[in-house]
């Protein structure tokens, strides 16, 4: 019981060091993912992040053209499944219970004092495919015309 | 004394300067040429904003901008080429275009980059 508890505390402090799983909506796996403009995975297809401060810049690049981005930012809420600190189960062992009560409580108070919660476990940058079939058709070839003005 | 604010008035007057830019012809594939005035002209637009200057000949600016669209499967890749006068790239951004109205914010991000 001990160590499950041990586990269960040692999992919420770390938590603010999990990865961030990012695809791309398209499926495509294709497109290198950049984070604050720095490449962080060189396909798309299977790419965690390690996101720091309060927020991120994720972006879908493909041959050095970006195809889409997004801002992700720090929550409030907790990741799906991890549940906050205050929810340890009781148990017989006081001095357990002290320690990882005050452990607990330390990690929440550093987190929780701003509101600066946890990043998503998982985000999907979007690449819009309405936009990108009406691209497709889109007469990039022929003069402007007074309907396809830009103003 | 007189040479130390001559030394200043020239440091600050480098940092206030205008830089100045040439905007080589634009590189296009399967993009028609209409295209290119239009983000030509919105850089000249975007370019009185930010406070830089288009020029006209090549021998006066700081930098030269090249300027690409190339046709892919879903829209144009709008590519950015700031280039020292030697065409070495200095910097460059590309994003992709699913229509014409996506220029706006592209030029708009690339001119507070090189202003």
């Amino acid at each position: 019981m001990n160590r499950v508890l041990v586990l269960f505390v040692l999992s919420l402090l770390l938590v603010g060091c999990m990865g961030m799983k990012v695809r791309v909506s398209d499926g495509s796996g294709d497109y290198s993912i950049y984070k604050n403009g720095s490449l962080a995975c060189s396909r798309s297809d299977n790419c965690e992040v390690f996101p720091s401060g309060d927020a991120v810049y994720l972006e879908a690049r493909r041959n050095n053209v970006v195809y889409s981005g997004m801002a992700v930012y720090r929550g409030c809420s907790s990741y799906d499944g991890a549940s906050g600190p205050s929810s340890i189960s009781p148990t017989n062992d006081f001095l357990t219970v002290s320690v990882l009560g005050t452990l607990s409580f330390a990690s929440w108070a550093a987190t929780a004092g701003n509101c600066r919660g946890y990043f998503p476990r998982e985000v999907v940058i979007p690449v819009d495919l309405k936009d990108s079939l009406r691209a497709k058709n889109y007469p990039w070839d022929k003069p402007i015309t007074s309907q396809s003005r830009l103003r | 004394m007189i040479r130390y604010i001559a030394i200043i008035l020239l440091l600050a007057s480098s940092l206030w300067a205008k830089k100045e830019y040439f905007i080589l012809p634009v590189q296009l594939q399967g993009v028609h040429e209409d295209y290119a005035e239009k983000i030509t002209s919105l850089v000249k637009e975007y370019a009185a904003i930010d406070g830089y200057a288009v020029v006209s000949k090549k021998e006066d600016c700081d930098y030269l901008l090249q300027i690409k669209l190339l046709r892919e499967e879903f829209g144009v890749a709008v590519i950015f080429e700031k280039r020292k006068k030697n065409d070495k790239v200095v910097w460059s951004y590309g994003h992709i275009a699913y229509t014409p109205n996506d220029f706006i914010p592209i030029v708009s991000h690339v001119s507070h980059e090189i202003k």
